[in-house]
């Protein structure tokens, strides 16, 4: 097995830890692990334990499933790339598990305390129009994909009639395909499936919600405004560094790299890995929380209007949705007509999974995400 | 102006939201021009369903409170108050009254409190057309 590979495989699971030790600061005081509490609770002892038992069970984890996975490079050639996976696998259910963990301690001890007591819950929404991000963010991705696209045109002609469409690990061919359009083409179809998708996702993010929280209304949805344009240039840049990746492996396919050895083949899965992951985790830092004392000084609600908040009322907190989330991270809500929805937990949208749509959207996206793996593993053999 | 919904409350959430907009354009959180998000929009924010916000705006626009636009929303106007308009009111503020008064509320306090909510008001442009004259 290639070493740049293992290597690749091990920085997704160091991401995914770091990923998970990074979120508990960038969420909001309000919705620790996913559970929703009112700001009052925010601080309650149940919350920092939780919070202490997560990082302790963090910590561990990250040690365990990294001495997996360099012992996975001692197992021979497919066992490892099998192996290899399955550590990959167990990572993501493990940083779930131990986000479930905490999840269900708090919402037991809220349950059985009753934090919503004596407290109006509402849902809130601000009338003000919005400034959306441009679709001229997209440019850069189409750049590439059209720039790819006119190499292939270009090369087209001079393109041997049989070439080799899989390559061993050495880069001696193994597959060969005669020439034809979509033979020679066809590599291009993930890029263009990437490019639409990105284009969906910035389309639909226009009609996500913007979720207020009562408590704090000002400076959440400064926040949430301010996240969404981030997670939408995060897609872009994603999208762009998924374009250079598929893009070099279409200009390896029409032999203007060269003999399939050597940089493209470690280069073009690591661009692709670190497209998807690294403007994610530029987001994820760069939207961390500062202190408390922004959050509790912009705690001073509008004016009220009829009805809830109004002086005399009790205190207006945003409504206990725990319910719709189902795990704490499947958001399921019937009468809710938003598709993409912020995710509980996490950097990013999740999808509304009572709309029959959008199981037929992840299954898309499962795919297409499985397509460079695909790819890799196969020019790999 | 930030609008809320009690989603446990007896008051239907039509009702909430165009009771809601009213008492904002009389406290002057909304003011003739400002823009409404479009119906899509602010069902997807509540997390209700399209015809709850559908209703709500078809009030405002019936009472003449707001003017719809097909694709970019809604915009808060103030038109001039039909003459059945405060006969309706009267009704409505009887019966109101009468809630009160029957509770055992004495009579200075309601005008107390009533005072009081009128001074909250603040009139915004075009204002004087709606209450046609009776200013606080």
């Amino acid at each position: 097995m290639i070493l740049s590979v293992h290597l690749v495989e091990l920085l997704v699971i160091v991401l995914f830890v770091a990923v998970e030790a990074l979120l508990p600061a960038v969420l909001p005081e309000t919705l620790p692990f996913g559970v929703r509490v009112p700001l009052t609770h925010a601080k309650h002892p149940a919350v920092t334990r939780a919070a202490r038992r997560y990082f302790r069970r963090l910590a561990l984890l990250a040690v365990i499933l990294v001495a997996m996975d360099l012992a996975t490079w001692r197992l021979p050639g497919t066992w490892a790339f099998a192996a290899e996976q399955a550590v990959v696998l167990l990572a993501g259910v493990a940083c779930y598990l131990n986000y479930y963990t905490a999840h269900r301690q708090i919402r037991q001890v809220k349950e059985a305390e009753d934090w919503f007591a004596g407290a109006t819950q509402v849902v809130a929404a601000d009338t003000r129009p919005r400034r959306l991000p441009s679709l001229w963010w997209s440019a850069p991705s189409g750049i590439v994909f059209l720039a790819v696209l006119v190499a292939g045109i270009w090369r087209y002609p001079a393109l041997p009639n049989r070439f080799p469409v899989h390559f061993a690990a050495d880069g001696t061919p193994t597959q060969w395909a005669d020439k034809s359009i979509s033979s020679a083409f066809g590599i291009l179809m993930p890029g263009l499936l990437v490019l639409a998708l990105c284009l969906l996702v910035h389309v639909a993010s226009r009609a996500t919600r913007m979720d207020v929280d009562p408590e704090a209304p000002r400076s959440s949805l400064h926040l949430q405004t301010l996240q969404r344009r981030r997670w939408v240039l995060a897609t872009w840049w994603s999208c762009a560094f998924v374009q250079v990746g598929l893009g070099l492996a279409a200009l390896l396919l029409w032999g203007l790299l060269g003999p399939a050895t050597g940089w493209p083949m470690w280069v073009i899965p690591l661009t692709i890995v670190t497209g998807v992951v690294a403007p994610w985790v530029v987001v994820l830092a760069t939207t961390a929380r500062r202190s408390t004392g922004s959050h509790a000084a912009s705690a001073v609600p509008n004016v009220p209007s009829s009805g809830a908040g109004a002086p005399g009322s009790p205190r207006v907190v945003h409504r206990d949705d725990d319910r719709y989330w189902k795990g704490g991270a499947l958001y399921f809500n019937r009468d809710d007509p938003a598709w993409m929805v912020p995710k509980r937990f996490g950097v990013g949208w999740t999808l509304n999974f009572a709309h029959p749509g959008a199981w037929l959207l992840l299954l898309a996206i499962l795919l297409i995400a499985s397509l460079p793996a695909l790819w890799a593993y196969l020019s790999a053999r | 102006m930030l609008l809320y919904l009690q989603p446990d409350s007896d008051v239907p959430l039509y009702q909430q939201i165009r009771d809601q907009i009213v008492a904002g354009l009389a406290t002057g959180q909304l003011s003739p021009g400002d823009p409404l998000p479009p119906i899509r929009q602010l069902a997807a924010d509540f997390g209700v369903h399209f015809h709850t916000v559908n209703k709500a705006y078809d009030l405002l626009r019936q009472e003449g409170l707001i003017r719809l636009h097909r694709r970019t929303g809604a915009v808060v106007v103030c038109e001039p108050a039909p003459p059945e308009f405060r006969g309706q009111w009267r009704e409505r503020a009887r019966v109101l009254l009468a809630e009160a008064f029957v509770k055992g509320i004495p009579p200075e306090e309601i005008l107390a409190e009533c005072t009081a909510l009128l001074n909250s008001f603040q009139p915004a442009n075009a204002h004087s057309d709606l209450s046609g004259g009776a200013s606080t």
